[in-house]
């Protein structure tokens, strides 16, 4: 993963995410991404009304679900202070483990709100 | 227009330094995980509506910002202008030495792209991306890391990228799109 993919345009070698640089802030990245989103779909389900999509009551999906993405990004940049500022996944990088904490949060959203629906 | 573009970097990154605060403030808009967690959120959460209007615009975005990234990658093969950090030794630098080349800046292209294939839908949406790559842009300058020009040729080339899909590519993809949208929903993935 961190040598990436090479190819050859006009007779150049470009190299496509390579760039990880810290894994420990992208794994960080990740990790609190996948928490922040499921925060995020609560909002949604709550604002866009998609009761398949909520597990959180309907009062709650939106404030909690925004707290829940505010939190994580917050808790980001506390637990990372010191890595922060050293050079992280590049901006190709960054938006494979954005898509990559979707997934993941979307199948762990998709399981609480049917687990919910089977305990109700 | 070298001299101009040294003068406005004097300006603007002649702040950094000065006011902690301020400095704690641009760092975190220029960094590689503050605004695009927050574009990236916003996107998904009109993905999310369930409805094909708001998913349309957040897949008109993300095709407007990968194709930035494409040009970007392009143009880089033909021009690597370096950072100002590598050329000069009066810059305050408040953040870490990127390797890649300073022009254009990739967040302020991105995010233009973004923003503007957007705002073409939405244009209250729109108008939050595009101030969010006008912050990003301006920060980025401030700690250090580019040229004013790098930002407002991100801008403009994002603009660009963005207006060429919305006008020639989504025209065309706009059926596909909602179609996608809907079987992707069916499925449980939007």
């Amino acid at each position: 993963m961190s040598d990436g993919f090479t190819f050859s345009v006009l007779g150049r070698s470009i190299t496509l995410l390579n760039n990880w640089i810290e894994p420990r802030l992208a794994v960080a990245y990740f990790a609190w991404m996948v928490v922040a989103f499921i925060g995020l779909m609560q909002v949604a389900a709550g604002r866009w009304q998609r009761p398949t999509w909520r597990w959180l009551p309907e009062r709650w999906a939106v404030p909690v679900g925004a707290l829940l993405w505010g939190g994580a990004l917050l808790a980001f940049f506390l637990t990372n202070r010191r890595w922060v500022r050293a050079p992280g996944p590049a901006t190709a990088e960054t938006a494979i483990l954005l898509a990559a904490a979707y997934v993941v949060a979307l199948v762990l959203t998709r399981l609480l709100a049917w687990g919910g629906t089977r305990v109700r | 227009m070298g001299a101009l573009d040294w003068a406005l970097f004097r300006m603007i990154n002649g702040l950094a330094g000065q006011w902690p605060a301020l400095d704690g403030v641009m760092f975190f808009l220029a960094t590689d995980y503050m605004v695009p967690t927050i574009a990236f959120s916003l996107v998904l959460f009109f993905w999310l509506s369930g409805r094909d209007a708001e998913r349309s615009m957040a897949v008109s975005g993300l095709v407007a910002f990968v194709w930035a990234n494409v040009i970007v990658k392009g143009l880089n093969l033909l021009w690597q202008r370096p950072r100002p950090f590598t050329t000069h030794d009066e810059v305050t630098l408040l953040f870490y030495r990127p390797s890649d080349p300073s022009f254009p800046a990739n967040s302020a292209m991105a995010l233009a792209a973004l923003g503007w294939a957007i705002w073409r839908h939405n244009r209250r949406v729109g108008g939050v991306f595009l101030v969010l790559a006008l912050a990003m842009g301006v920060a980025r300058v401030y700690v250090g890391v580019h040229y004013p020009f790098d930002v407002l040729g991100g801008w403009m080339l994002g603009l660009v990228a963005a207006e060429t899909w919305y006008r020639y590519g989504e025209p065309r993809a706009a059926p596909f799109i909602t179609l996608m949208g809907r079987f992707l929903a069916r499925i449980g993935l939007a």
